[in-house]
């Protein structure tokens, strides 16, 4: 894990399955500029996002309940400028949708691809 | 190590007249193009792929070109979305340039003016992977071998939810299965996962029972072409 410093971004990794959280935290960690800290449910993701106000957050939308479009929404009433990137296995267009309309970041789908997981990043620092 | 490979563009279009002149042009170009036939469809798959650039018609039914050029920049879509009009009054192709498309190509489509546009935007046919990260490399061969090593334990607990009829179980061992086979290479494990994931959602039994079968079949050809 990236080590931190005031120089590095801060993100949050919410997903359940342990492969998909650990290939993300490693394309993140590798960049050498990002401290990622990861959360297994919406819950805690919620409750890590109200302490600690990381810069971006991957969130998972078949996290258990509640689930990544409530965690979404729940985020954004707390912080209206929270950069969210939803991920998914499949992009289904009623939950883009929705996902736009609580102000999504960014979205991406699995498998990762490590240049469009960078490409967000770079939108961040814009 | 080479790694050159395709560039590949994405051409929106209800037309398929019109989507098949593109697509012979692109071809010829030497990229690899993927096609969509209206506006939900492209977002759909631009965001499941990686475009180099989307052509996209503006008069489209169920959803045009401009709301899904909206939905795409909205979630700051970073490829360049081209869009495509017989209507090439400078008027009208201010306005799409502000409404936040990268370029513009009218219609009936001169190959030239493709060619000259893609040139402009520098997007060849063919395209690098920029991304190398030995770390990653080494870590994503990690996890695929957990993988594999776990698959024996996986295929007894979808046929031990199976003999039990415990399609909550199975729900549970295929959503899993559903996030990280694709990130090994195994999209067919994904892809049934998906069907008997959904299956079990809208409650089709016999649908669920078969999609259980061949994901189990699927899960143990992968482990003897590893013996």
């Amino acid at each position: 894990m990236t080590e931190k410093t005031t120089n590095t971004l801060q993100a949050l990794v919410v997903e359940d399955d342990i492969d998909s959280l650990e290939v993300l935290t490693s394309i993140l960690d590798s960049t050498k500029i990002i401290h990622s800290e990861s959360s297994r449910t919406g819950e805690s993701a919620i409750a890590y996002f109200k302490k600690n106000r990381p810069d971006i957050t991957f969130l998972d939308i078949d996290i258990p309940a509640p689930n990544g479009i409530e965690t979404l929404r729940e985020i954004r009433t707390f912080d209206s400028s929270a950069k969210v990137v939803m991920v998914t296995g499949c992009s289904d267009i009623e939950t883009v949708k929705e996902a736009i309309s609580l102000g999504a970041f960014g979205y991406v789908v699995k498998p990762f691809v490590p240049e469009k997981i960078l490409s967000v990043i770079k939108k961040l620092r814009e | 190590m080479n790694n050159s490979k395709q560039t590949k563009l994405l051409v929106v279009d209800d037309s398929d007249t019109n989507r098949l002149l593109l697509q012979f042009t692109l071809d010829e170009l030497g990229y690899q193009v993927d096609e969509a036939v209206d506006g939900e469809k492209a977002v759909e798959k631009a965001i499941e792929n990686d475009y180099a650039a989307i052509i996209m018609d503006i008069n489209m039914p169920v959803m045009s070109g401009p709301e899904a050029a909206k939905m795409l920049l909205n979630l700051n879509y970073e490829s360049p979305i081209i869009a495509c009009s017989a209507e090439d009054d400078q008027l009208t192709i201010n306005k799409y340039l502000d409404e936040g498309f990268s370029g513009f190509i009218a219609k009936p489509i001169e190959p030239i003016n493709v060619i000259n546009l893609l040139k402009k935007l520098s997007i060849g046919p063919s395209t690098e992977d920029k991304f190398n990260s030995p770390e990653h490399q080494k870590k994503l061969e990690q996890l695929g071998e957990r993988f594999r090593g776990n698959l024996p334990a996986i295929i007894s607990k979808l046929q031990r939810a199976m003999e039990l009829q415990s399609f909550e179980e199975l729900q549970k061992i295929c959503h899993k299965l559903k996030g990280s086979a694709s990130q090994f290479g195994y999209e067919r494990v994904t892809r049934i996962s998906d069907d008997l994931e959904r299956a079990i959602k809208k409650g089709k039994t016999q649908v669920a029972i078969d999609k259980t079968t061949s994901l189990v079949l699927e899960l143990k050809r992968i482990e003897n072409e590893l013996q």
